[in-house]
C-alpha cells in the first residue's frame, strides 16, 4: 500500500527507509524544498506527481518522519503510523541520534513491519465497524512486537560475550557494536511498553493528547534519570557513561526490575518534584503544545496587527509550532524568546527570494540572443501600475537600457495620455534616454496590441517593452480571461503583480485568483503565474508591512521592489531583514 | 524544599554557566577552526560533508538544517592532524544560504562545491552565490576552495573550464549588481569584486581562491583534505 517510508535528520541525512516500490525522482526532495523550507509546514500532506505525501517532526532529535503512497489511495492509518513509528523510532534510538560522533546503524525493518502490519490488520477491522479499541488486537501485537524483538536480537545478547571480540572484524566498522547496544535497547524498551504504553499507543480511539501524555510519562519512566547524560554547551547530548551500558548489558533481568522500581519511586516519593525542578533549572524541560498556544496566539496576534493576512498568520503560527513542540529548551531560555526566534528565520525564509532577482542580468541574456525583454504589469485598479512602471522605466534608462512601453489599458480613459505624460517627463529627464510609447487608443485588444509593440520593439532595437494593462478586479471574469489572454498570446519573460502594502486580507484572495485565471484561462499545459511582486505605497504604511509578507508566502515569489513615494526615484530593492524586524517590532 | 539547597544550586548554576560563556568566548577569539561548506542545493555538500566524517558514503536528501561536527580530518580513520576541527555544511537552499554569513567571523576556509556535470547549466546561479559570498564584506581574506564535485560523471567540466565559465558570468554580474536600486535604506557595505578596468579574474581577488577536481562518490577527495591541512598550517 505504501510507497516508502523515511527517516531522515533536518540535515537531509537519510537514517532509516524503506521502500515498496520503485520511487521515481525523488519526492523527498520536492517536499523539503516546496514545503518545508517554506514554511508550509502547517500543512498537513503534500501531493506530488502521483505521490500523497504525509510527515511528521521529532523537534527534540531534529529528525523527519516521511511516508508517501499513491493519491488515489485512501489510507485512514497513516497519521497512527507516523506517530507510532516516531515514537518507536525515537525512543529506541535517541542516543544513537544524538551521538553523532559515530555512523549508527538503525536496524528498525521488523519493528517496522510489525507496527505497519498491526495498523493495517486494525484498519481492515475497523472497515467492518468494530470498536477501536480492541483487546485482542493489542495482545496479537504484543506477541508478534515479542517475536520481532526475538528474531531481532534476542539471540545476539545472549552470546555477547564470545561474539564482542569477533564483532569488530567483518566490516571493520562500527554498525555490529550498534547492532548490540540497540539491542539492550530494544529489551528495556519493549518491556515496558508491553504493559501499558503499548496498550495506550493501540488505544486510537482518537485523541493525539492521549498518545503524548503517554509518551511523555513512558519518556519518565524509561529514561533513567541517573543515567541521563549531559548537554553541552555546544548542544551536543553526551552520553553520561559507557560502563553503565554494558552493566545493562549483562544484567539484563536485573534492570527490568530495576526500571519498574523506579517508576514506582517517582510517582510515589517527594524526591521527584525536587528533581522536576531541577529539570526546570538546567533546561532539560521539552517544549510542549500547551506551553506554546498561548504565546503562539499572542504571536499571530501581533502579526495580525502588522496587517498580515489573518490566514497565513495562522498557517505560520502552526508551521512555528510544528517545528518548536519537543524541542529541548534553553537554561535560562523562556518560550517566548524561543518562540520568537523561530518566527525570525520562518519570516525571514519567506522573504527571501528563491529566484535571482537580478533583473539587469536577465535583460543583458536577452540582448544577447537579440530579443527585447518583455515585463507585464498586472493588478487590481489604482494600485499604482503605471506609476511604477514609470519608475522601473527611469531606472531602466539609466543603466542605457532603450525602452519601449506598451499602452495595453485600452479600459480606462486617461491611462494612455497618463503613460504620454511619464514618456515626455522621462525623455525630458536624460539627455541619452531613448523610450517611446507603443498605443492604439482605447477599446482594441490589448493582447494585440502587446503583440504589435514587441514586434515593433524587435524591428527597432528596443532591449525592453514595459507593458501596461488596466486595472481588474480578481472577481471579474470577463476582464481576467483577457488577461490571461494577453500572457498567453505574448509570453512576456517577467509577469509582475503589483500590490498596495495597504492591503490586508485581500492580498491572499487577490493573488491566489489572479495566479488562478492565468492558470484556468490559458489553455497551456504549463501555464504561467505571478513571477514576482511590486508592493507600493510603501512610504504610507509605517511598519504595518504585513502586507509584504502575505504576498510572498501566497505566490511564493519574491517581492522585487517597493515603491516608496510618487517620483521616479521612488523605487527601491526590499530589503528582507528590514521588513523582518519591522514584522517583529513591538 | 530547604532553603539553602536552592540557593546552593542556583550558585552553582551561575557559576558553570559563567566559567562556559567565558571559556567560550576566549575560545572563539583565539582561534579560527571552523571550514564552511558552501554550494548550490544538490552540489554534494552533506555528501562530502559525510565522507569527510565517517569516510563512508551515506543516502542524503535536501538539507533544511546545517550539518556541523567538531571531528580529525582523517585517512580511514588514522589522523592526519592534530586538533579536531569545526565543519559546518550550509544547505544550499536559496532561503537558508543567508546562515553562512553567521558563520564567517570563525571561518578559517571556505569549501564551495560545485556539481562539475550540471555547471555548464547552473553557471548563473553559482556565479551569483560565489559573488554572495567575495562580496560581503568580511570575506575578503578567507581561503577558497573550489571544489568540483562529481567528476566521476561523463557530463562532468574540467576545473579550468568551470574557472573560466564562471568568471565569464561574475563579470557579468558585476555590472548588473552594481548598477541596481538602491535598497530600502541604508547603504550595503559590498566589496566590488576584482579591478574596474578588467575582465574579471579569480587571481584578482583578495583571496586566495584555488580550483580542483573530486568525487565524493569515488572517493576522492584527498585534494580537499589536503587542502585543509594546509590552510590549517597557514602553508
Ligand atoms: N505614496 C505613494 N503613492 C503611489 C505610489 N505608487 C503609486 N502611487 C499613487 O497611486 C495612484 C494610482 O497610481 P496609478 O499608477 O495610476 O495606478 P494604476 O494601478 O495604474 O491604476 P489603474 O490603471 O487605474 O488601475 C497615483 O496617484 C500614484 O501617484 C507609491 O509608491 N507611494
Ligand atoms: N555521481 C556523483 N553523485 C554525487 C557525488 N557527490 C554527491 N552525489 C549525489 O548528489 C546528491 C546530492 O548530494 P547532497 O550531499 O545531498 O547535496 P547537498 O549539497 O547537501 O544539497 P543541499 O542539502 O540541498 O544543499 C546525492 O544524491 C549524492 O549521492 C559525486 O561525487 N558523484
Ligand atoms: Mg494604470
Ligand atoms: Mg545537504
Amino acid at each position: 500500500m505504501l510507497d516508502f517510508f523515511t527517516i531522515l535528520t533536518k540535515g537531509g541525512i537519510v537514517l532509516w527507509s524503506k521502500t515498496f516500490a520503485r520511487i521515481t525522482n525523488s519526492p523527498i526532495d520536492a517536499l523539503i524544498k516546496e514545503v518545508l523550507i517554506e514554511e508550509r509546514g502547517g500543512a498537513n500532506n503534500y501531493v506530488k506527481d502521483s505521490y500523497n505525501i504525509k510527515w511528521t517532526f521529532a523537534n527534540e532529535l531534529d529528525l523527519v518522519f516521511v511516508v508517501a503512497y499513491q493519491k488515489i489511495l485512501q489510507l485512514a492509518y497513516i497519521e497512527e503510523l507516523l506517530a507510532t513509528i516516531k515514537k518507536f523510532f525515537c525512543e529506541k534510538f535517541a542516543e544513537f541520534i544524538r551521538d553523532t560522533t559515530k555512523l549508527h546503524k538503525y536496524t528498525f525493518d521488523d519493528d517496522f513491519d510489525s507496527i505497519l502490519r498491526t495498523l493495517e490488520e486494525k484498519d481492515s477491522k475497523n472497515d467492518i465497524l468494530k470498536p477501536p479499541t480492541n483487546p485482542t488486537i493489542s495482545e496479537e501485537v504484543i506477541a508478534r512486537n515479542i517475536e520481532a524483538v526475538h528474531r531481532n536480537g534476542g539471540g545476539k545478547s545472549k552470546s555477547r560475550g564470545n561474539r564482542s571480540k569477533k564483532s569488530a572484524a567483518p566490516n571493520g566498522d562500527f554498525s555490529e557494536y550498534v547492532d548490540k547496544k540497540s539491542t539492550k535497547k530494544v529489551m528495556r524498551v519493549w518491556d515496558d511498553k508491553l504493559t501499558k504504553e503499548e496498550m495506550n499507543s493501540l488505544d486510537y480511539s482518537g485523541q493525539n493528547e492521549n498518545i503524548d501524555m503517554s509518551s511523555t510519562a513512558i519518556r519518565q519512566n524509561l529514561v533513567d534519570e541517573n543515567n541521563l547524560g549531559h548537554r553541552s554547551q555546544d548542544g551536543h547530548y553526551e552520553v553520561a557513561d559507557l560502563k553503565q551500558d554494558e552493566d545493562d548489558e549483562s544484567y539484563d533481568d536485573d534492570e527490568y526490575d530495576a526500571t519498574s522500581e523506579n517508576v514506582q519511586d517517582d510517582n510515589t516519593t517527594k524526591g521527584s518534584s525536587l528533581f522536576s525542578f531541577f529539570k526546570n533549572i538546567t533546561g532539560q524541560r521539552e517544549i510542549n503544545e500547551e506551553d506554546l498556544t498561548l504565546v503562539l496566539a499572542n504571536m499571530k496576534e501581533h502579526l495580525i496587527k502588522k496587517n498580515v493576512a489573518a490566514d497565513i498568520a495562522t498557517h505560520l503560527c502552526d508551521s512555528v509550532s510544528r517545528t518548536l513542540v519537543g524541542q529541548k529548551i534553553g537554561s535560562f531560555k523562556s518560550i517566548r524568546s524561543i518562540v520568537k526566534q523561530s518566527m525570525e528565520s520562518a519570516l525571514r525564509r519567506i522573504l527571501t527570494p528563491k529566484t535571482s532577482v537580478d533583473l539587469l542580468r536577465d535583460i543583458l541574456q536577452a540582448q544577447s540572443e537579440s530579443r527585447p525583454y518583455t515585463i507585464c504589469f498586472i493588478g487590481v485598479n489604482g494600485v499604482g501600475k503605471s506609476t511604477n512602471l514609470s519608475k522601473t522605466c527611469f531606472w531602466l534608462l539609466q543603466n542605457g537600457f532603450k525602452v519601449l512601453i506598451a499602452g495595453c489599458d485600452t479600459f480606462r480613459s486617461g491611462a494612455v495620455e497618463q503613460l504620454k505624460v511619464h514618456v515626455r517627463n522621462l525623455n525630458a529627464l536624460g539627455q541619452n534616454s531613448v523610450v517611446e510609447l507603443y498605443e492604439r487608443g482605447y477599446g482594441k485588444d490589448a493582447a494585440g496590441i502587446a503583440k504589435d509593440a514587441i514586434n515593433f520593439a524587435k524591428a527597432n532595437g528596443f532591449d525592453v517593452v514595459l507593458i501596461d494593462t488596466a486595472g481588474r478586479m480578481q472577481d471579474n471574469e470577463p476582464l481576467m480571461r483577457a488577461l490571461a489572454k494577453l500572457v498567453t498570446v505574448n509570453n512576456p519573460d517577467k509577469i509582475i503583480f503589483v500590490g498596495e502594502a495597504l492591503v490586508g486580507n485581500e492580498a491572499v484572495d487577490q493573488l491566489t485568483k489572479f495566479n488562478q485565471a492565468l492558470k484556468d484561462f490559458s489553455g497551456l499545459q504549463n501555464p504561467r503565474h505571478i513571477d514576482g511582486i511590486i508592493l507600493t505605497k510603501f512610504d504610507t504604511i509605517d511598519d504595518k508591512v504585513g502586507a509584504a509578507l502575505s504576498m510572498a508566502y501566497t505566490t511564493g515569489q519574491p517581492i522585487l521592489f517597493v515603491g516608496t513615494g510618487q517620483t521616479y526615484t521612488d523605487l527601491k530593492n526590499m530589503k528582507v531583514g528590514h521588513i523582518v524586524q519591522a514584522l517583529l517590532k513591538e | 524544599m530547604d532553603i539553602s539547597t536552592f540557593t546552593w544550586t542556583i550558585f552553582a548554576i551561575l557559576a558553570i554557566a559563567i566559567a562556559v560563556a567565558v571559556l567560550n568566548f576566549l575560545g572563539n577569539r583565539t582561534k579560527k577552526d571552523t571550514f564552511l561548506l558552501l554550494g548550490l542545493s544538490d552540489s554534494g555538500k552533506t555528501s562530502l560533508f559525510l565522507k569527510l566524517r565517517y569516510g563512508s558514503l551515506v543516502q542524503t536528501h535536501t538539507s533544511m538544517k546545517e550539518n556541523e561536527g567538531h571531528f580529525i580530518i582523517n585517512d580511514n580513520g588514522i589522523p592526519l592532524v592534530k586538533n579536531p576541527i569545526h565543519i559546518v555544511d550550509v544547505p544550499g537552499h536559496e532561503k537558508l544560504r543567508f546562515k553562512f554569513s553567521d558563520f564567517i567571523p570563525i571561518t578559517r576556509g571556505i569549501i564551495f562545491v560545485i556539481d562539475s556535470s550540471t555547471c555548464a547549466k547552473n553557471s548563473r546561479q553559482i556565479a551569483e552565490y560565489l559573488y554572495d559570498i567575495f562580496a560581503h564584506k568580511n570575506v575578503k581574506n578567507i581561503p577558497t576552495l573550489i571544489a568540483c564535485n562529481m567528476s566521476d560523471m561523463i557530463t562532468a567540466l574540467p576545473p579550468e573550464r568551470i574557472r573560466t565559465i564562471l568568471e565569464n558570468e561574475i563579470n557579468h554580474l558585476r555590472k548588473t549588481r552594481t548598477s541596481g536600486l538602491d535598497h530600502q535604506d541604508s547603504v550595503d557595505e559590498v566589496e566590488y569584486l576584482g579591478y574596474e578596468s578588467e575582465n574579471f579574474k579569480f587571481e584578482h581577488l583578495e583571496n586566495e581562491v584555488v580550483f580542483e577536481k573530486c568525487s565524493v562518490k569515488d572517493g576522492e577527495i584527498n585534494v580537499i583534505k589536503e587542502w585543509i591541512i594546509d590552510t590549517l598550517q597557514g602553508k
